[in-house]
């Protein structure tokens, strides 16, 4: 398993267009993906889950890949946060 | 007869065909055996997701992008496997399919009820909307389907959801009745979208309408016509072929310029509620967008619109209407307009009380994200700023100056905006028209608002049947207001336009032309009528008759003279 901690930069935090844009690029590698937000862990390639994270924008989220392409999982999912999930 | 609200014009003529919801009885047990409930599940799932796909298709293509994204969230909820995987054990547990929807389901409606963030509460309304599908579907409850309905038919329901609305195929529809909603609910916007005649707020229509029967509608008045007779019958079809050889004969003014025989142009401009409205307006030819009624993005909805969805809804009609003006009025809430997501205390006077500019000064968090979501859409197309219901210069000098604190957040951030957006006023206030001279050198552009002027002018609640013949867009007090307010305007050398019902009005267009109106902003059902009008008129000899109009000294006078106008 691999992991990263990332903080949500863009302006509405993991909702409505923000979550989809974060699920559907889950959904683009075969590792399963979780996230942990205040202790809690979610599954991040179900937008219910992703949604009941509540994640606001500032929020730290742990990103955590398993799986054969779980670095590339890794490094697709951090990179996806950082560039502000189709947001500002 | 039958009366409501008319919300749509247009005159229908067809059968009755009733739609309603039928109540849902849920059973208990383990159904027909783990396999085939297990089958029946999976079955209604993929037809649903199927047709949930089609409504996002059948939405973006027919409405936009922006109403079909809920459709887009429902499918990826539906696809879910944790929305799926609880399903699957109870009816391995032994229940089955329906009640392991319906329990499983209600649990994630009141988790996310229960969610303190008001966003994520409305998303327990979609899983309803989506739980109420599987489980019809599955119950093979027969939901009349909307999309394939008998040709040309009038619907009559208590109300309609947006996926009803979503579903119908105007070919099909000559009309709609509902029993609730009022002019601004979804049913009322969707209609003047499709252009499909409608009435809302139409008590006992259900009741009262026999399936199948012959009706007639007017979508214009509200009244419903029932038990119809031979003469009548003849009389609507011959007023439904007229409509329509109008129509056709005006379609060739959607291309023309809006300008008089003397070559003086003008804007004809619509005013829309939603990005749809923007995309219909465009197709009309409208000049501008002269009214974007904002508050429709925060109406029939139980959360306030973040600056996020607010921004891609104004983007997206600048974008429709590609390059050309579109006038964005800030929130215009209070006297007959409530929010269910900003619940105001009742007041003895709602329309000299609490609302529009007045609640926006107050709400600074509510007015910025509306500023912020404004300014920047405004880096996508001519967007223009107007703010409602101002009375004084204080007011004007306060709102802008909440827009350059906005202005200097989103430099600082680095974020695109129009620096040079015009900001504008309605002039719906006679205090406002009184001092146009004063407001006219510390802003961009006047847009009068008739309605609210009217009533302010001559004290009238247009609503109060008692007193409603007193109001009339022919006062000639209200006729010198609106004088007032474009001779200010083009003394501090900016435009004036004209957003109320009087826009629109044929008898008054000459008279407005010649006090010098440069825009004139209306339904979009009305715009190509009133360009045809505009290249028929002489703006030179329009100016002749203003003088001698504002002379006289009764309403009925001057509507008298504006109908044996020669010119």
């Amino acid at each position: 398993m691999v992991k990263a901690t990332v903080t949500i930069k863009n302006k509405s935090g993991l909702h409505a267009r923000p979550a989809s844009v974060f699920v559907k690029e889950t959904l683009k590698y075969k590792s399963a993906i979780n996230i942990i937000v205040n202790g809690k862990e979610y599954n991040a390639k179900s937008i219910l889950g992703v949604l009941a994270a509540c994640a606001r924008t500032g929020t730290e989220i742990e990103i955590q890949c398993i799986g054969e392409d779980e670095e590339a999982a890794l490094k697709g999912m951090v990179a996806a946060v950082e560039a502000g999930l189709g947001e500002e | 007869m039958l009366k409501g609200t008319g919300v749509s014009p247009g005159i229908g003529l067809a059968p009755a065909i009733k739609y309603y919801k039928q109540e849902l009885v849920i059973p208990e047990g383990p159904g027909k055996g783990v396999e085939s409930e297990l089958a029946a599940y999976e079955t209604a799932l993929a037809i649903i997701i199927k047709e949930t796909e089609e409504l996002a298709q059948n939405t973006s293509k027919n409405m936009g992008a922006s109403e079909a994204a809920i459709f887009d969230a429902h499918v990826m909820i539906l696809q879910d496997a944790e929305l799926s995987a609880p399903i699957f054990n109870a009816i391995r547990g032994g229940d089955n399919a329906v009640h392991a929807v319906c329990e499983s389901m209600d649990a994630l409606i009141q988790f996310f009820d229960e969610m303190e963030d008001s966003y994520m509460r409305e998303r327990a309304a979609d899983i309803k909307d989506i739980k109420v599908r599987l489980i019809s579907r599955l119950l093979g409850v027969e939901f009349r389907d909307l999309s394939s309905l008998p040709e040309k038919s009038i619907i009559v329901a208590n109300d309609l959801t947006p996926s009803d609305t979503a579903k119908i195929d105007k070919t099909h529809i000559a009309g709609i009745i509902t029993e609730v909603g009022g002019r601004t609910s979804h049913t009322a916007i969707m209609a003047r979208t499709m252009e499909i005649p409608a009435i809302v707020g139409c008590a006992n229509a259900t009741s009262t309408i026999e399936e199948g029967a012959l009706i007639a509608i007017d979508g214009s008045t509200g009244e419903v016509f029932m038990n119809l007779s031979e003469e009548e019958v003849a009389d609507f079809q011959a007023k439904i072929e007229l409509a329509s050889h109008q129509k056709a004969a005006l379609k060739r003014f959607a291309d023309t310029r809006s300008i008089t025989k003397d070559g003086h142009t003008v804007e004809v401009a619509a005013n829309i509620g939603t990005p749809g409205e923007a995309r219909r307006a465009a197709e009309l030819g409208a000049d501008a967008i002269g009214l974007f009624r904002s508050e429709f993005l925060y109406m029939d909805r139980n959360t306030l619109p973040d600056e996020d969805e607010q921004f891609f809804a104004y983007k997206e009609s600048l974008l429709a209407m590609e390059q050309k003006p579109v006038i964005v009025r800030t929130l215009d809430i209070g006297g007959d307009k409530k929010l269910p997501a900003l619940p105001l205390p009742k007041e003895e006077n709602p329309f000299l009380g609490y609302r529009a500019i007045r609640i926006s000064l107050d709400k600074q968090d509510l007015f910025k994200t509306q500023i912020r979501a404004l300014l920047r859409a405004s880096a996508f197309g001519k967007l223009r700023i107007m703010f409602p219901m101002i009375s004084s210069l204080d007011e004007l000098r306060s709102a802008k100056s909440i827009v350059n604190n906005c202005m200097d957040e989103l430099t600082s951030e680095g974020t695109a905006y129009d620096k040079d957006i015009d900001i504008g006023i309605m002039i719906e206030i006679p205090a406002a028209a009184l001092i146009a001279d004063k407001l006219a050198k510390e802003c961009d552009f006047f847009s009068i608002g008739t309605n609210d002027l009217i009533q302010y002018t001559v004290a009238v609640d247009r609503g109060n049947e008692r007193v409603a013949t007193l109001y009339s867009q022919y006062h000639p007090a209200v006729l010198k207001l609106i004088q007032m307010s474009i001779s200010a305007a083009h003394a501090a050398g900016i435009p004036c336009g004209m957003c109320g019902e009087a826009a629109g009005d044929p008898l008054l267009m000459p008279l407005l032309l010649g006090m010098g109106l440069d825009e004139f902003s209306m339904s979009a059902s009305s715009i190509l009528t009133a360009r045809k009008l505009i290249t028929e008129l002489d703006y030179f000899r329009c100016k002749g008759i203003v003088q001698r109009i504002l002379e006289l000294g009764t309403a009925a006078e001057v509507t008298e003279e504006l109908k044996h106008l020669k010119i």
